[in-house]
């Protein structure tokens, strides 16, 4: 093979590679999970609630990053409450507050012997947002979630794992 | 001494159905599916982490879910749906405020599968629209599952897709949600 054929053939293999990866990473790519990478910080629920508290929209801000696709946050807390039926459970941040976690069927299922209420556990998760932290409007009605969970307040987390 | 047992007895009696009155049922990790594919491409999402509530008592029915925490299986849907149609940084919940207009033939104490019709409120990227659907509310001792299936039209709320995609995506969205709720305390 002539060398001028070999640059050609080495041209039009990395235009096709490269396009090829190109397109999966454009148009096939998987969205970013906490499962399978690392968390951008990690914290105890009792902090977060602080950090909440103390400013929720500058928080929401905060965990969401720089992308708005939400932060990969580890959580240190107690598990307050478990629904396997949902894949998910529940962290107790104190003072009504509670970290909403929802994870992969399978990954649940296979894990689910390390999940127990009351058990301290350390969960990674993509924070998707906040609720019950608005202040209400003198005359704003009362919503029946409010009225079923007065003064709750949350964040959630999704595509959660455990924190390594 | 008769007269005042029977005041207590009527009094805790209250206090009692006050309480039976105030039982509610929730979840906050319901399950929201929908699909808005044409058979061109799939474009399906799911939000596990849905808060509902139901008040047995009157058969109002709310649901509250985050825009962001819908999963897709593509990263460029995802963004899409949340920068482009959603816009989920400025509308950043959806809710559901309604009723069980058929709630007095649910009985919440038999084990069974009823039917149901609800009747209420969506808002989402931030347009209000009264919607009706029907389902199943299945009774299995503590266990109360709903279902349901029904579509929305992405114009009726002011969600709008460019022509150049329009094949991919469909206007009329099906939606389908299963909710397991639990008596709260």
């Amino acid at each position: 093979m002539s060398k001028k054929k070999i640059i050609w053939l080495s041209i039009i293999l990395t235009i096709v590679v490269g396009g090829g990866f190109g397109y999966y990473y454009a148009f096939k790519r998987k969205p970013a999970t906490a499962q399978d990478s690392k968390p951008d910080i990690t914290v105890k629920a009792e902090e977060l609630l602080k950090d909440f508290e103390n400013n929720y929209k500058d928080a929401d801000k905060k965990y969401l990053g720089a992308d708005k696709k939400g932060e990969n946050i580890g959580v240190n807390g107690k598990i307050k409450e478990l629904t396997p039926e949902n894949s998910s459970l529940i962290i107790d941040g104190g003072n009504s507050f509670e970290i909403i976690c929802t994870f992969d069927e399978n990954y649940f299922k296979t894990n689910s012997n390390k999940f127990e209420i009351g058990k301290e556990i350390s969960i990674k998760g993509i924070y998707t947002g906040c609720e019950g932290f608005e202040e209400k409007k003198p005359d704003e009605e009362m919503s029946l979630i409010e009225e079923a969970n007065p003064n709750e307040k949350s964040i959630k987390l999704k595509t959660c794992a455990i924190n390594n | 001494m008769n007269k005042k047992i029977i005041l207590v007895a009527i009094s805790l009696f209250s206090v009692f159905f006050g309480i039976a009155q105030k039982k509610y049922l929730s979840t906050k990790t319901g399950q929201i599916n929908f699909d808005a594919g044409t058979g061109v491409e799939e474009i399906k999402a799911v939000n596990k982490s849905v808060t509902t509530v139901i008040d047995p008592a009157t058969g109002k029915i709310e649901f509250s879910l985050l825009i962001k925490g819908f999963e897709f299986k593509n990263a460029l849907m995802q963004d899409h749906f949340n920068e482009n149609y959603m816009e989920s940084e400025k509308y950043p919940k959806s809710t559901f405020k309604g009723t069980i207009t058929n709630i007095d033939k649910v009985n919440f104490t038999q084990n069974g599968t009823y039917p149901v019709s609800v009747k209420g409120s969506l808002e989402m990227h931030g347009v209000k629209k009264e919607i009706e659907a029907v389902g199943k509310v299945k009774v299995s001792g503590t266990d109360i599952i709903a279902t349901s299936d029904f579509s929305i039209l992405l114009e009726d709320f002011e969600i709008q897709v460019p022509k150049l995609v329009g094949d991919k995506l469909a206007n009329k969205v099906k939606i389908s949600l299963k909710c397991n709720y639990k008596p709260l305390n």
